[in-house]
């Protein structure tokens, strides 16, 4: 499960990244933002998915648990094990 | 300010050890053309741009390379785990580890340590975008050097992935030079330097 959210999260932030860096360059392109939009939202539900169920994802993220689950995400060392 | 997120923008799982391709990876995270002289450059040249969208570009890009580096690192870290003194002596990797152990440390791939003098911030946008254009490039021709020298599969993604990225970031700053251009004088773009009006015309 946690895999699958992880995996999830990469996909439609990655399609974020691409898109800021696009939209920084082209700022007419109101398709590109609502694009952007779209998954922003879809973003935001992962996110919560993830905080609530695994730990929090970012620095800013409010611990969903009464123990501090922070420190026990390494996700950064990549890899499930 | 940054938000820090737990997680790898590719996933990197790599489940045997290589010291070999450990040695030649570790360039792009404190080699010349490596993620971390590309995140301080772009970073440190926004403070001069003159054009504020190519300036957050520049940011943005900034930010994306340090999540490169986090990549780099990993692949590093997951090469040399679990590595034999065997495999070091065997591998070539005997020169890294006597001064590292298996820590990661930014140094080219001969062993050069990582310097500023790798990058540089001109404080005119012009020259700066294209120092950014070639340093894409630059950085694209290590990964495919890179990727002649390494055949596990589980190496071979996220280095295509990080590959593509420099193609992706080679377009947007064209773009953005094409986006500065507007700005100038269009009979002599050198006329004077956008951000250092005075005294130079």
């Amino acid at each position: 499960m946690r895999e699958e959210i992880m995996r999830e999260l990469q996909c439609v932030s990655f399609a974020m990244d691409e898109l800021r860096l696009f939209i920084d360059t082209h700022p007419d392109c109101t398709e590109a933002i609502a694009l952007f939009n779209e998954y922003a939202a879809k973003r935001e539900e992962l996110k919560c998915r993830h905080n609530t169920e695994i730990s929090p994802l970012g620095g800013y993220d409010a611990e969903e648990s009464d123990c501090w689950r922070w420190v026990d995400n390494s996700a950064w060392k990549g890899g499930y094990n | 300010m940054w938000e820090y997120e737990k997680r790898l923008q590719f996933p990197v799982n790599i489940k045997t050890p290589d010291a070999r391709a450990a040695k030649v990876i570790c360039s792009q995270y404190g080699g010349p053309d490596g993620e971390l002289g590309a995140s301080l450059r772009y970073f440190s040249q926004s403070y001069a741009m003159s054009n504020n969208k190519v300036a957050n570009l520049l940011r943005d890009i900034a930010t994306e390379e340090l999540a490169h580096l986090e990549m780099v690192g990993t692949i590093v870290m997951q090469l040399t785990k679990n590595l034999t003194i065997d495999q070091i002596e065997r591998e070539g990797f005997d020169t890294y580890f006597v001064d590292h152990t298996v820590g990661v440390y930014p140094q080219a791939a001969a062993g050069v340590p990582y310097t500023a003098a790798f990058m540089q911030s001109k404080g005119d946008p012009i020259t700066d975008l294209f120092e950014d254009m070639a340093a894409e490039q630059k950085a694209r021709t290590t990964y495919d050097n890179i990727l002649k020298l390494v055949d596990n599969p589980d190496v071979i993604e996220p280095i295509k992935f990080l590959r593509q990225r420099e193609v992706v970031h080679f377009q947007r700053f064209g773009e953005a030079l094409a986006m500065l251009r507007d700005d100038l004088d269009s009979q002599n773009f050198y006329y004077y330097n956008p951000s250092f009006k005075n005294g130079c015309r």
